[in-house]
């Protein structure tokens, strides 16, 4: 039938076009194409597909199309439920890993592995570690994140504090917070004197484990645990307690902005990733701010130089249609050559350790030095990690609840701690690998 | 139907026909509804209800459970607390009612300026649930000098101190312990106990959806009753209990149903500005289903509770129902 309606039809044409005007990079003749979703956007996406490109260059066997989703893994887990998964896939939230392994949704790579040249000792341990599952390996990293304590410099110089000699125990960055702390009028902050991380990192920083792999238990109630929470807890109280600095909290500015509480001096130390370098340079290039590894308990001082790892890791999943292909561009990503690159543009840490010390990367401007200093602490074998787990996304959200609740003293720090352990623990027994372990001399 | 019923001449029969073939048109007509209801909405739910007696984790295969995960829900803390602050919310139903058409009564005067003010009231409720939680995030900021009401709070605050040594001045008799008091400022979204009435109140200041339904219903209440009214000297007030509320309360009716479904479902304010806490304040029945469904794979877990949400709709849905029978009043039935 002919339109009857010309302008209908020519709407519905142009409709189209958009389309017809997007052309796909054509695949080259011989080439096995394989897909990979990853959550890296707007220019952090044009860096990933730098590496991609270099990839597709350096063979003629493969080619990787990168599909860019966004910073959520939501689809993905529709993608992998349906069984029309992609090739290979970067999970945004490593937390995921523990429970798609248990679920034999992604494959274990370590025939590959063995197969390969590649040789895990050139790998930052709590790299590769943080997709080791159940005696298998299920997720390579790209650049991984590694956190080292930033402070103000000019906070410092004015409470009179060497803006040169970063706290380095507990008792050192209590003494400091306490010092940098300063208020508006009774009862209304002005700074904070350390901003408060997650308590999963303070638990690390105590040398607290959140799981034994011996009796297969979630330990949340590791004395070392119950020892952070409590500091937790006295770090909010010394800076007026969780309801002000939650209240505090809710006048930040945009994390990614000039208006973050750092720049603007609403806080004078706290803890942040490798990236925050760049986002000196890049929103406040005239601050003089510091980076140093984290501080330590006074009493363990064998925890020296610990830090707390994390980043995004790439899976092939169990359905792939392409799993040896995928590994193939896995396995180039942990070379030299692609690690310099990637980590040059994104200023992740790269997790392939000769790349650390590559000048290219820690050496030049002030910004570079600090990022090299994060690199360093990343390599520290004190680094640690959330053990990958069938529970972790339900873990780490009960974390907070304790933190929550330990910090504002609704729950003493072991109770807040206990119920968490409870709770997961409960929840980790739904999994039959997990189900006969039994504590010594607990009920059967 | 006149035709159908008519001897079996061939005309009849002719016409049974056309019948036949219209009907047939006509559910090929409402075909993409058909099939969608029953493919997209009914085989869901039924699957549902066969999940929630599975462990799903929606990566692997259900396997039947019983009623494993019923017995579970009756004994996890946060289940009983999710339904707690969910009831809690029920707060909210009559008072947006009750502010509703008293709006909507106040908008239906005729004054000056009728217009602007029923754009002015019904404008919020224009305004998505994601732009408004982002907006009232800032309203809600406890530091004075960025969060308006507690901003607003701090100057009303002082004006009350005043007052009260003005009024002690003034009035010595006073007893010293009695004082004119405001909180200076109020935690709003950090606290636990004012988490909930706070998205309270923002839900009410959206209010205006509800008041344009009232509105319209009150242009429907028929002009002569009140005339009748008028003649036997009704006060004003003996006209809105005896003529305006039994006039619209099928709408209310309507309004009271469909409310309360929402505040079963109530998700979206709470997982936008405060993600169930603080302490699990504001953790509502919706969103612990969401964290179970989507969160920590225990996707059967979730049916269960989507089902016993279904139970507890239905049946205070039917209560609801029954008693309409008492105070709601249908023109014809008069």
């Amino acid at each position: 039938m002919l339109p009857r309606r010309p302008l209908l039809a020519a709407l519905l044409l142009l409709a189209l076009l958009p389309g017809c005007a997007r052309r796909e990079d054509p695949v080259p003749p011989g080439r096995t194409l394989i897909t990979v979703w990853s959550g890296w956007t707007g220019h952090e996406q044009g860096y990933f597909q730098a590496a991609v490109k270099a990839y597709n260059r350096s063979q003629n066997r493969i080619f990787v199309k990168n599909m860019s989703t966004e910073m959520d893994d939501g689809k993905l887990l529709r993608a992998l439920t349906a069984g029309v998964p992609p090739d290979l896939f970067f999970l945004w939230e490593p937390s995921y890993i523990g429970a798609l392994a248990a679920n034999n949704a992604i494959q274990p790579l370590d025939l590959f592995i063995r197969k390969s040249t590649l040789n895990l000792k050139d790998l930052i341990p709590g790299s590769i570690n943080q997709g080791y599952y159940e005696g298998h390996y299920y997720a390579m990293p790209f650049l991984i994140d590694a956190y080292g304590l930033y402070w103000s410099k000019k906070a410092f110089r004015e409470v009179g504090l060497d803006p040169e000699r970063p706290p380095r125990t507990m008792s050192e960055l209590e003494a400091y917070t306490k010092r940098l702390l300063s208020w508006e009028r009774p009862g209304q902050l002005r700074r904070l004197g350390f901003e408060m991380p997650g308590l999963n990192l303070f638990m690390v920083l105590f040398g607290g484990r959140f799981y034994d792999p011996a009796t297969k238990r979630i330990t949340t109630t590791d004395p070392r645990n119950v020892e952070a929470l409590a500091f937790y807890k006295r770090l909010y109280q010394i800076q007026g307690g969780a309801h002000r600095i939650d209240a505090f909290k809710q006048g930040f500015g945009e994390y990614n902005s000039a208006n973050h509480q750092f720049f603007v001096g609403k806080v004078a130390m706290m803890i942040s990733g490798q990236w925050w370098s760049s986002y000196c340079r890049k929103y406040r290039p005239g601050m003089d701010f510091g980076v140093a590894p984290l501080p330590y308990p006074d009493q363990y001082p064998g925890l020296l130089g610990t830090t707390y790892l994390g980043g995004n890791f790439a899976c092939i999943p169990t359905e792939s249609k392409h799993p040896r292909q995928a590994w193939d561009f896995l396995r180039w990503m942990q070379t030299y050559p692609a690690q310099l690159l990637f980590a040059q543009k994104m200023r992740g840490v790269p997790n392939y350790r000769p790349v650390l010390s590559d000048p290219s990367l820690t050496q030049g401007d002030r910004w570079s030095r600090a990022f090299g200093v994060v690199c360093q602490i990343a390599n520290h074998p004190n680094a640690r990690f959330f053990p990958a787990l069938p529970v972790n996304l339900l873990y780490m959200n009960e974390l907070d609840n304790a933190a929550q609740y330990g910090a504002r003293g609704r729950k003493t720090p072991y109770q807040a701690l206990a119920d968490v352990e409870q709770r997961v623990q409960q929840e980790l027994e739904k999994y039959p690998e997990y189900r006969i372990a039994r504590r010594p001399g607990g009920k059967p | 139907m006149t035709t159908a019923a008519a001897p079996p001449t061939r005309r009849a029969s002719y016409a049974a026909r056309a019948e036949r073939r219209r009907l047939v048109t006509g559910l090929l007509f409402i075909s993409p509804w058909i099939v969608g209801s029953l493919v997209f909405t009914l085989g869901p739910v039924l699957v549902s209800l066969y999940l929630s007696f599975c462990d799903y984790r929606v990566l692997t295969p259900p396997h039947w459970l019983g009623g494993e995960n019923y017995r579970q829900l009756l004994a996890d803390e946060y289940f009983w607390r999710s339904l707690g602050n969910t009831a809690f919310m029920f707060i909210e139903l009559p008072l947006g009612i009750v502010i509703g058409i008293a709006l909507a009564m106040l908008l239906n005067a005729s004054v000056r300026g009728q217009p602007g003010f029923r754009t002015l009231f019904y404008l919020p409720s224009v305004v998505p649930v994601v732009a408004s939680a982002m907006l009232w995030l800032w309203i809600f900021n406890p530091d004075p000098k960025i969060g308006l009401l507690n901003g607003l709070l701090g100057m009303l605050s002082t004006a009350m101190e005043g007052l009260d040594a003005l009024l002690h001045g003034l009035l010595p008799v006073l007893p010293a312990s009695l004082h004119l008091h405001l909180p200076p400022e109020i935690p709003w979204l950090v606290s636990a106990t004012t988490a909930k009435p706070s998205i309270m109140l923002m839900d009410l200041w959206g209010v205006g959806g509800g008041m344009i339904i009232y509105l319209a219903a009150l242009q429907g209440v028929p002009q002569h009753l009140y005339e009748a009214a008028d003649i036997d000297g009704a006060s004003s007030w003996q006209k809105t209990w005896h003529i305006t509320l039994p006039s619209i309360s099928p709408v209310i009716f309507f309004m009271v149903v469909t409310g309360m479904l929402g505040v079963f479902q109530y998700f979206t304010s709470a997982y936008i500005m405060t993600s169930g806490g603080p302490e699990h304040s504001t953790l509502f029945y919706a969103l612990y289903l969401f964290q179970n469904a989507f969160q920590y794979f225990k996707m059967g877990y979730a049916c269960a509770m989507a089902w016993i949400l279904f139970l507890i709709s239905l049946v205070l849905t039917l209560v609801v129902f029954r008693s309409s029978a008492r105070w709601v009043y249908y023109e014809e039935e008069r």
